[in-house]
C-alpha cells in the first residue's frame, strides 16, 4: 500500500524532537530561571539571594523613574502606533488595489525597509533630523531649528519610521480580504464613499487593523536601538533601562523584573493580536478565493 | 481636465510616494554621505567633494567587528536552517492534533523583545558557567546559539508555508513509481522545497547580522559585532568611515533581500 506508506504521518512526528529539544533548552529553561530570579535579592557581583521576594517590583512600580519610564514607553509606543496606522492604512489600500508590475517593487522596498538594520537607517535619521540637516533647512522658513534629537518628538519619528514597513504590510494583505467587487457593488448602490469605507470597509477589516496597530505597538515597545540612538540617552524607555540595569548597575535580579513585565505585556498583547488575526482569516476563507502565499502570510502573521 | 476619480487615485499616487521617500531617506542619505570626502566631523548632506576616502579609512576594529558578525550570522543561519527544516517538516507533515500550539511554540522568539532575549541568553550563560563551567557569554559561540534562537522561527516559516503549498499528490506519485520514502524526499520534496530554504536563512542571516539589542549584552570587547560597534560609535564618537561601513551593511542585506524575492518572492514573510 504504497498511498498509505506516504500518507503516514508518523515518522514525520520523529523529526521535531531535535528541534523541540532545542527549543526548549534554550526557550522554556532560561526563560522560567531568568523570571525566578526577578523574585529574588540582588547581593552584588551578579549573585542572587536564595530568598522569594517581591521587593523588585516593589521597587518598579515605586519609583518614579520606572513608572515614569514605564507610562512614556507606552505614550510613545501608542502614539507611534497610531501615526503608524493613520499613514500605514492609506498607503496600504493604494498598494492592496495596484495591479501593476510597480507593486512587487514597492512591497519588496517595504521588506527592504525593514529589515535593514536599524542601526544603520537611524545613522541617517540623526543624519537628517541634526540641527543643521535637511529636515530644519526644510522647516526653517516656518521656524527656527527644532532640537529633534535627544527628545521625545525624534524617538517617535524614529519609531514611526522603524514600523511602518511592517504595518503596511500587515495591512496590505488585511485590506485585500475586501473583494473590490463588495466596494464596487456598494458603490453602484449609492453609498457615498465615506459610506463605503465606514460602512463596508471598516468592519471587515477592524480586527486585522485592530490586530496590525497590537503588533506594532509591541514592536515599538521593545525597540532598543532607535529610542536610545534618537533620544540621546535623554529619553528613556523601558529597554534602555533594562540594559543599563544590567549594563552599568550590573543587577540581574531588577533587570529580570523589568523585563519580566515588558515581557509579560508584549506577550499577552501579542496573543490578543493573534486571536484577531485569526478571525481575521476567517473573513479571508469567507471573502475571497485569495492565492496561497498571501492566506498563508495572514496565518504567519497572527 | 481631470475627473474626481483620476485626482483621487492620483493624489493616493503622491501620498504613497511621500511615504516610501520617508522610508528611503535615511538609506540614501547615509550612502550618499558616504562618499564625502571632505567631511570630517559632521556627515553632509548633500556631499561636497565626492570620493571613496571614508571607505579607505575604515579602522580595522570595524573589519574585525565586520568578520565576527558575518561569522556568527552565517553560521548561525546555517544551523538555524537545518532545524527548522526539520521543525517545519515535522508540523507539517506530521499532522499531529493540536498543531497551532506547536507552531505558536516555534513562533515564540518572534513575540519577545529582543532586549529581554538578550537579558535572559546572558544570565543563562552566567547560570551555565557557574553550573557547569561552560563559557559561552561574550564568546562567538554564545553568539551564535542565541542567533540560532531568533532565526529558527523565519526557517520555520518559509519552509512551513512552502509545504503547505505542496502537493501532495507529488509524493504519492513517486511512491506509487516505487521510491522509497528517502528517496522520494530527496529527489521531490526536497528541490521544491530548496528556495524556501535558503530564503528563510537568509532572513536569519539578515537579522542576525543586523541585530544589536541581543547582540549589545553577549559581546565584548574582543567579540563585537558590527552593528553593535556602529551603535558604540554613533553615542560616543562619530567618526564618517561609519557612514561607509553602514552603506556596506545597507547593501548586503539589499542584495540578501532581492536574492529572497528571487527564490520565493517576498510574500512570506514570516513575523
Amino acid at each position: 500500500m504504497p498511498v498509505t506508506l506516504v500518507d503516514d504521518p508518523r515518522p514525520w512526528r520523529l523529526l521535531l524532537i531535535i528541534p523541540l529539544a532545542v527549543s526548549f533548552v534554550l526557550f522554556a529553561f532560561p526563560q522560567a530561571y531568568f523570571i525566578a530570579a526577578s523574585f529574588h535579592e540582588n547581593l552584588g557581583y551578579g549573585r542572587i539571594g536564595e530568598e522569594w521576594t517581591l521587593a523588585n517590583y516593589v521597587r518598579v512600580f515605586t519609583d518614579p523613574l520606572y513608572v515614569g519610564s514605564l507610562l512614556r514607553t507606552i505614550g510613545l509606543s501608542a502614539l507611534s502606533a497610531s501615526i503608524c496606522l493613520a499613514i500605514g492604512f492609506p498607503v496600504s489600500y493604494v498598494i492592496a488595489r495596484m495591479t501593476s508590475r510597480r507593486k512587487a517593487t514597492l512591497v519588496g522596498l517595504l521588506v527592504a525597509a525593514m529589515f535593514i538594520t536599524p542601526v544603520v537607517k537611524d545613522v541617517g535619521l540623526i543624519i537628517l533630523l541634526s540641527q543643521n540637516g535637511v529636515v530644519n533647512q526644510a522647516l526653517s522658513v516656518f521656524s527656527k531649528p527644532l532640537g529633534w534629537l535627544g527628545s521625545e518628538a525624534g524617538v517617535v519619528v524614529g519609531l514611526v519610521h522603524f514600523t511602518l514597513p511592517l504595518i503596511v504590510l500587515l495591512l496590505g494583505t488585511v485590506i485585500s480580504t475586501v473583494p473590490l467587487s463588495l466596494e464596487e457593488a456598494a458603490h453602484a448602490h449609492g453609498a457615498s464613499r465615506a459610506r463605503v469605507f465606514y460602512g463596508v470597509i471598516i468592519p471587515i477589516v477592524k480586527p486585522g487593523m485592530i490586530a496590525a496597530t497590537l503588533m506594532v505597538f509591541n514592536l515599538a515597545m521593545g525597540a532598543f536601538t532607535t529610542p536610545a540612538l534618537l533620544g540621546g540617552g535623554r529619553v528613556l524607555t523601558f529597554p534602555i533601562l533594562i540594559q543599563r540595569s544590567v549594563i552599568l548597575d550590573v543587577d540581574y535580579p531588577f533587570a529580570a523584573s523589568l523585563s519580566t513585565i515588558l515581557l509579560v505585556s508584549v506577550f499577552c498583547l501579542n496573543v490578543l493580536a493573534g486571536y484577531l488575526m485569526s478571525r481575521q482569516g476567517r473573513f479571508r476563507r469567507m471573502a475571497s478565493p485569495a492565492p496561497a502565499a498571501v492566506s498563508t502570510f495572514v496565518k504567519k502573521a497572527a | 481636465m481631470l475627473t474626481a476619480d483620476a485626482l483621487r487615485r492620483r493624489l493616493g499616487y503622491a501620498f504613497v510616494l511621500c511615504v516610501f521617500v520617508f522610508l528611503v531617506a535615511p538609506l540614501i542619505v547615509v550612502s550618499a554621505s558616504s562618499f564625502d570626502s571632505g567631511a570630517y566631523f559632521a556627515a553632509r548632506f548633500p556631499p561636497h567633494e565626492l570620493g571613496l576616502k571614508w571607505y579607505r579609512e575604515i579602522p580595522p576594529k570595524y573589519w574585525h567587528a565586520l568578520g565576527v558578525s558575518f561569522t556568527a550570522a552565517s553560521v548561525a543561519s546555517v544551523i538555524s536552517a537545518a532545524l527548522g527544516v526539520l521543525a517545519a517538516l515535522g508540523i507539517v507533515r506530521g499532522k499531529l492534533p493540536g498543531v497551532e500550539w506547536l507552531r505558536s511554540f516555534f513562533r515564540m522568539p518572534l513575540q519577545i523583545p529582543l532586549v529581554v532575549t538578550g537579558v535572559v541568553f546572558l544570565q543563562f550563560y552566567y547560570s551555565l558557567q557557574a553550573l557547569m563551567g561552560v563559557r559561552l557569554a561574550a564568546t562567538l559561540p554564545g553568539l551564535i546559539v542565541a542567533y540560532v534562537f531568533v532565526g529558527m522561527p523565519y526557517v520555520v516559516g518559509t519552509v512551513g508555508a512552502m509545504l503547505e503549498r505542496l502537493n501532495p499528490r507529488l509524493d504519492e506519485a513517486a511512491a506509487i513509481l516505487g521510491c522509497s520514502r528517502w528517496r522520494t524526499f530527496w529527489s521531490v520534496t526536497f528541490p521544491i522545497i530548496r528556495p524556501s530554504i535558503i530564503a528563510g536563512m537568509l532572513y536569519a542571516f539578515v537579522v542576525a547580522f543586523g541585530d544589536v539589542p541581543l547582540s549589545i549584552f553577549l559581546s565584548s570587547s574582543s567579540y563585537t559585532t558590527l552593528p553593535v560597534e556602529i551603535f558604540n560609535t554613533l553615542q560616543f564618537d562619530f567618526n564618517p568611515s561609519v557612514l561607509a561601513i553602514s552603506t556596506l551593511i545597507a547593501a548586503m542585506s539589499v542584495v540578501s533581500l532581492w536574492v529572497i524575492q528571487r527564490l520565493v518572492g517576498l510574500d512570506m514573510i514570516p513575523r
